[in-house]
């Protein structure tokens, strides 16, 4: 199963090095140009981010609306090419790429800010768990340790149904679950940064162990937070996803690639492909969003690290 | 040692955990377990009966207790008791569970190694592209077209049930293709990294051939990553038999999350929760001896 992207769920090693000297700006903007595979990734976003943004102008109709003649004499679906619907229709009668289009603001939208929730909670807790060392460190570690033992669409599946579905609930919950990787990644950068110079140039002139955080430390995370990001979209994207196949995700009528996905997979009938057109677009959308996060973080990766290839 | 007491303290706070999540809950506990239409007098004798009107850690310790008899509580909606409908169905999840993981180990481990050993070749570049795409391919999209395209359309496996080992292979490839697609990256670094040390160049200096070379000497070193990731693949798999086995009808503990879900049942999700995360600390727990026995500077390390 794929709730999640195993690239962000499962944990590199603790004690990763920060980037070495070779990561000015210059020359990782360099190396990510020539790395194709990033740039088709970032492109793909692009396009998804750009129709997500243009939705209620590119969408040709209301993705909610239900066309009377959307639905066969017989009351199947109308495939793709059939006048005035490009991908065809559901059962219902909606148009399909008008809710291809819809479904990828509610994904991407999700998806960001889901991720942004892990990235605060598992930066703040790692990088004060690296930072303070400690009692502090073995509580938040050892609390990570708990956290990772739970099965992590499990648990969202429990906490979404629990409380009730809604947009807000799923980011809040996504992030929730999510954050550990991230924790035990920035853990182990703090670790590493807090023993260069500048931190000690910093705590021998007597700055506070707060300000060296924010001000010193923080800048040097940027780039794995950047890398582990992308790929923490991608996790999110198909943690919301799965949430919607699951029927707990965005409520009808409002579209999300995988309710139609379980939508379309309810309906193929005996032959096994009547209606193929319902099955395999959405979730073409979803592998192509969560390959494009996944390439551009992979991408990010080596430009940022060129010595991990 | 060390191991099995830090396992002990992570399966408490396991618990701990779970009990909280109950009582974050927006709702009254006796509701939940009462259901939505159940009088006042039912709610008064759930709460008694349940002691929900005592001291919260007093609760906590009647939780620990009913816990101990394996009382998880009742499923509402199906009306039985949550743990022995669990406990009937954890052998099948552990069965796919198995399979998924023999999925994940015979095809990422050949096409990783392969991958290193002839690295920077179009076979190495397409391979982990392969991957990548592999990884990205939802399981609930995966499922439904491996189930139409072989078990409905051409009817080469069936299309649902445990009833025989060919009903294995289709859920299997579902769940273990994304990690296989992992586990082929993950040793094709650790492979590059072992055969770029020094023992590796000592034992090709002294003559040996390089497919002995990697037989004997890389791959045993390159594979402690491969086992460490088994142990967290547990908790993926856990996840993932939700969407898998709902899709193919296997009757374990994914499907019967599935139904809570759909039932609204609260006490059956739990249960389901609080039996996977137990899992995944055995399933770690039974990784980590593995390690040491393996690898004996472990033992000693630690």
């Amino acid at each position: 199963m794929q709730p999640l992207s195993p690239l962000a769920a499962r944990l590199p090693a603790d004690d990763q090095e920060p980037a070495p000297a070779s990561t000015s700006r210059h020359s990782v903007w360099r190396r990510l140009r020539k790395d194709r595979l990033a740039l088709a990734g970032a492109a793909i976003i692009l396009a998804f981010a750009a129709m997500a943004v243009a939705a209620p102008h590119l969408a040709p109709y209301d993705p909610t609306q239900r066309f009377v003649n959307g639905i066969s004499d017989q009351g199947a679906p109308l495939p793709p090419g059939t006048a005035g619907f490009l991908l065809g229709t559901d059962t219902i009668g909606h148009d399909v790429l008008s809710r291809l289009i819809w479904g990828a603001r509610v994904s991407l939208f999700v998806g960001v800010l889901a991720n942004a929730i892990a990235v605060v909670i598992g930066v703040a807790l790692g990088a004060a768990a690296g930072y303070y060392g400690g009692l502090v460190s073995s509580i938040i570690m050892r609390f990570t340790d708990i956290m990772l033992a739970f099965p992590v669409l499990l648990l969202g599946v429990a906490l979404v149904a629990v409380l009730t579905p809604g947009i807000p609930v799923i980011i809040a919950v996504i992030g929730l679950v999510s954050w550990t990787s991230m924790a035990r990644i920035i853990h182990g950068q703090v670790l590493a940064l807090r023993e260069r110079d500048f931190v000690e140039a910093a705590r021998a002139t007597g700055v506070g162990s707060t300000r060296i955080l924010l001000r010193h430390i923080l800048p040097h995370l940027v780039s794995p937070i950047v890398v582990y990001s992308s790929l923490g979209v991608a996790t999110a994207v198909l943690f919301e996803a799965s949430l919607s196949f699951l029927g707990l995700g965005i409520q009808p009528p409002e579209p999300s690639w995988g309710r139609m996905v379980s939508e379309g997979a309810a309906v193929q009938g005996a032959s096994g492909f009547a209606y193929p057109w319902l099955l395999l677009f959405p979730g073409a959308a979803v592998f192509l969003t969560v390959l494009a996060f996944n390439l551009l973080g992979d991408g990010l990766r080596d430009a940022l690290d060129p010595t991990s290839r | 040692m060390r191991r099995l007491a830090w396992s002990v303290v992570v399966l408490f706070g396991v618990i701990i955990i779970t009990f909280v999540l109950r009582y974050i809950v927006p709702a009254d506990p006796a509701r939940i377990i009462g259901g939505m239409h159940a009088t006042p007098q039912a709610l008064a004798g759930i709460r008694r009966q349940y002691g929900f009107d005592r001291p919260l850690w007093l609760q906590f310790f009647d939780y620990l207790g009913r816990l101990v008899h394996g009382d998880l509580g009742p499923s509402l909606a199906l009306g039985i008791d949550v743990g022995p409908a669990l406990l009937t169905r954890l052998p099948f999840t552990l069965e796919l569970a198995v399979a998924g993981l023999l999925v994940e180990l015979l095809i990422g481990i050949p096409l990783g190694t392969v991958a290193a050993l002839w690295r920077g070749t179009m076979a190495d570049r397409v391979s982990m592209v392969a991957a990548l795409c592999g990884l990205s391919v939802p399981s609930f999209w995966l499922g439904p077209v491996l189930l139409s395209l072989f078990a409905v359309h051409w009817a080469i496996f069936p299309a649902g049930g445990a009833d025989s080992a060919a009903a294995l292979v289709l859920p299997a490839l579902t769940l273990g293709l994304a990690g296989a697609a992992w586990y082929s990256r993950l040793i094709r670094s650790s492979l590059l990294d072992v055969l770029g040390s020094d023992y590796i160049r000592t034992a090709r200096a002294k003559g040996l051939s390089w497919s002995a070379v990697v037989r004997k000497h890389a791959m045993r070193n390159a594979i402690t990553p491969v086992i460490t990731q088994i142990g967290l693949d547990m908790a993926y798999f856990l996840g993932g038999v939700i969407v898998v086995e709902s899709v193919f009808g296997w009757p374990g503990i994914g499907q019967l999350a599935a139904l809570a879900i759909s039932n609204d049942d609260p006490n059956l999700i739990m249960g389901a929760v609080l039996v996977g995360a137990v899992a995944v600390v055995l399933a770690n727990l039974i990784v980590d001896i593995t390690y040491v026995l393996i690898d004996p500077r472990v033992r000693l390390d630690r």
